[in-house]
């Protein structure tokens, strides 16, 4: 388990090392600087040089990024954004927060869901609610989230006016405040993932309802609904819950979406900024971040799940 | 001898499962409602009454009305046209990113199935890449390309190539076990012919499922890139711009918004139920 930890951990650094070099690297070879972008039509040839030196744009791409890489391994300073003159990482700490807890609320919802959806599907194959369940779960993978949104702030915000059609007010300043500016985003990830997780559902507990186990269940004559509980739903959860935490990564993608649509301060505004700005230290920043993060949650579902099921053994 | 039973064996299976196929409702439904937008895409310009970028003073944000079936824009520009003209866009970056993605990410599951030595090398890189959210991905690899219909389709298929890397290897790993290959291999076939004639056949259905989920990821995530401005630039008629440009008058002339919206949720929807029937007759195991 050990020399299975550290050769991941190895091959994590290799990664990064080849992410953030190609990031960095990647951006030089495109036409137009930061140092362009944010001077605009101001841009002098004396202006565009005086802050060239400044921002230190006016070395070598080798050295630069070996001091970026050098700051970032012994004082894990990440650099400061161009456009934003900000340390990325003060960047990326206010901002991933909300991307994360909305992404988390969502799943959450999509649980709550999708969940006893798959449930019922499952127990009642073939009949009328397993077809609506299946036709609720392929609109969910077939809508975009963000148009979802947009459908929401018509609905509830201009027509009704019930919720206030975006911003974002952090739990601190007023929860209640917090929570109606959150309903929308997390309702529209919330529903459109509830679709993937009941059909997970749905598909898992059958394979498990096939099983002999539940013949011999039933042949004792146990009741179909503590056949369904007991034996199937028991046995189905822990794939479900593994393959739901994988899809964690994909549903915050979604989030980064999401968070446009109701202008809310997340990770993808600062994504945003750094595409349009051609801010590489604010984008390698990102990038890098969101990788360690996602590698390590995976990672920990890993060995999460090969502690909950000793079948697992990993060489 | 010999190839001629393989050949009639191999007709008839396509037989069956093209009868399969013609019987099942849902991959029906969902083929008719994929040709509908395949004739809007082909035939768009015979089909949309406007051009779609022509602006009209007069005709700014009117509603649905007989001569713009879906209303107008902020530009007076014809919505019905643009969608039309859309359709071009998302079944072109769709059909691309899957074709693509799935030549490459077959190779690297082949490579990586068939020599184990570059296994863990090569399926690290595609953990590594999967564990990393798609659309944030695709919007990293859009500032590096810079936003454009054809970087999209490589920035996308960079994000779908590892899905189907991984599902081809699993197949491969499973048929290169199988006793036919074993005998190929006794008979004396080299690497090449076996991978060509025993286990590509043999791994194509489930290929072919995958690809079909990565037509309609891509044109979701196509879409995505392109309201956040930094897919297909504008005013190119893609529906993620529409979606992106209805935002700003969504209070006044909402259509516009639905209009969009709706044929991306139909398109993909079309897909899915086209991928769901397949994966049912091809392979029922997946």
């Amino acid at each position: 388990m050990i020399g299975f930890a550290a050769r991941r951990f190895v091959a994590m650094l290799i990664v990064l090392f080849v992410l953030s070099f190609a990031f960095y690297g990647l951006m030089e070879l495109i036409p137009g600087d930061p140092v362009t972008v944010s001077l605009g039509t101001r841009a002098t040839e004396e202006l565009i040089q005086a802050r060239r030196e400044a921002w230190g744009l006016d070395k070598p791409f080798l050295a630069r990024y070996w001091a970026w890489l050098s700051g970032v391994l012994t004082k894990g300073d990440f650099g400061k954004s161009f456009y934003l003159q900000e340390p990325v990482t003060d960047i990326i700490a206010s901002k991933l927060p909300v991307t994360l807890e909305l992404a988390s609320m969502g799943l959450l919802l999509s649980i709550v869901i999708g969940v006893p959806l798959g449930i019922v599907a499952a127990a009642y194959k073939g009949r009328w609610i397993d077809k609506t369940a299946i036709i609720f779960a392929t609109l969910g993978v077939s809508i975009p989230g963000f148009w979802m949104g947009l459908n929401f702030i018509f609905l509830f915000a201009v027509t009704l006016r019930w919720l206030p059609s975006g911003g974002y007010v952090y739990p601190s300043e007023s929860i209640s405040g917090w929570l109606q500016s959150s309903i929308m985003p997390v309702a529209a990830i919330g529903l459109i993932n509830a679709g993937a997780v009941a059909r997970m559902m749905r598909s898992t507990l059958l394979e498990v309802l096939n099983e002999m186990y539940v013949t011999v269940a039933r042949a004792k004559g146990v009741q179909e609904r503590w056949v369904v509980i007991k034996h199937g739903v028991r046995n189905a959860m822990l794939p479900v819950v593994t393959i739901i935490g994988l899809t964690y990564a994909s549903l915050v993608g979604g989030t980064v979406v999401i968070e446009t649509v109701f202008t809310i301060p997340g990770i993808s505004r600062a994504l945003l900024i750094a595409v349009n700005k051609r801010d590489n230290i604010l984008l390698t920043g990102c990038v890098l971040l969101v990788a360690v993060i996602f590698i390590a949650v995976n990672f920990a579902v890993d060995v999460l799940y090969a502690t909950l099921n000793p079948k697992i053994r990993y060489s | 001898m010999r190839h001629e039973g393989e050949r009639i064996r191999s007709i008839s299976r396509r037989r069956h499962i093209t009868r399969r196929f013609l019987r099942n409702k849902t991959a029906l439904a969902g083929t008719s409602l994929l040709l509908v937008f395949l004739i809007l895409a082909v035939f768009a310009p015979v089909i949309a009454p406007y051009s779609p970028n022509k602006m009209s003073i007069m005709d700014i944000l009117a509603p649905p009305s007989w001569s713009h079936f879906f209303g107008t824009d902020d530009f007076g520009r014809d919505v019905f046209s643009r969608v039309v003209y859309g359709a071009r866009v998302s079944l072109r970056v769709g059909f691309s990113v899957s074709i693509l993605s799935g030549l490459l990410g077959t190779l690297v599951g082949l490579v990586a199935a068939y020599y184990r030595r570059l296994d863990n090398l090569l399926m690290r890189i595609m953990d590594t890449m999967l564990s990393f959210p798609a659309v944030l991905l695709a919007i990293a690899l859009m500032a590096v390309f810079g936003p454009s219909e054809m970087n999209a389709i490589f920035a996308l298929s960079i994000v779908y190539l590892p899905r189907t890397a991984r599902v081809c290897r699993s197949q491969v790993l499973a048929v290169k076990e199988e006793s036919y290959v074993e005998a190929a291999r006794a008979a004396g076939a080299g690497d090449a012919r076996i991978l060509r004639r025993h286990i590509l056949p043999n791994v194509l259905a489930a290929l072919i499922v995958q690809q079909t989920l990565v037509f309609a990821l891509a044109i979701l995530v196509e879409a995505a890139l392109s309201f956040l401005g930094v897919g297909t630039p504008p005013p190119a008629p893609s529906w993620g711009n529409i979606l992106n440009e209805s935002r700003d008058f969504l209070r006044v002339a909402p259509w516009t918004s639905l209009a969009s919206g709706s044929v991306i949720v139909l398109v993909v929807l079309s897909i899915n139920l086209v991928g769901d029937s397949l994966r049912d007759i091809l392979d029922p195991k997946l």
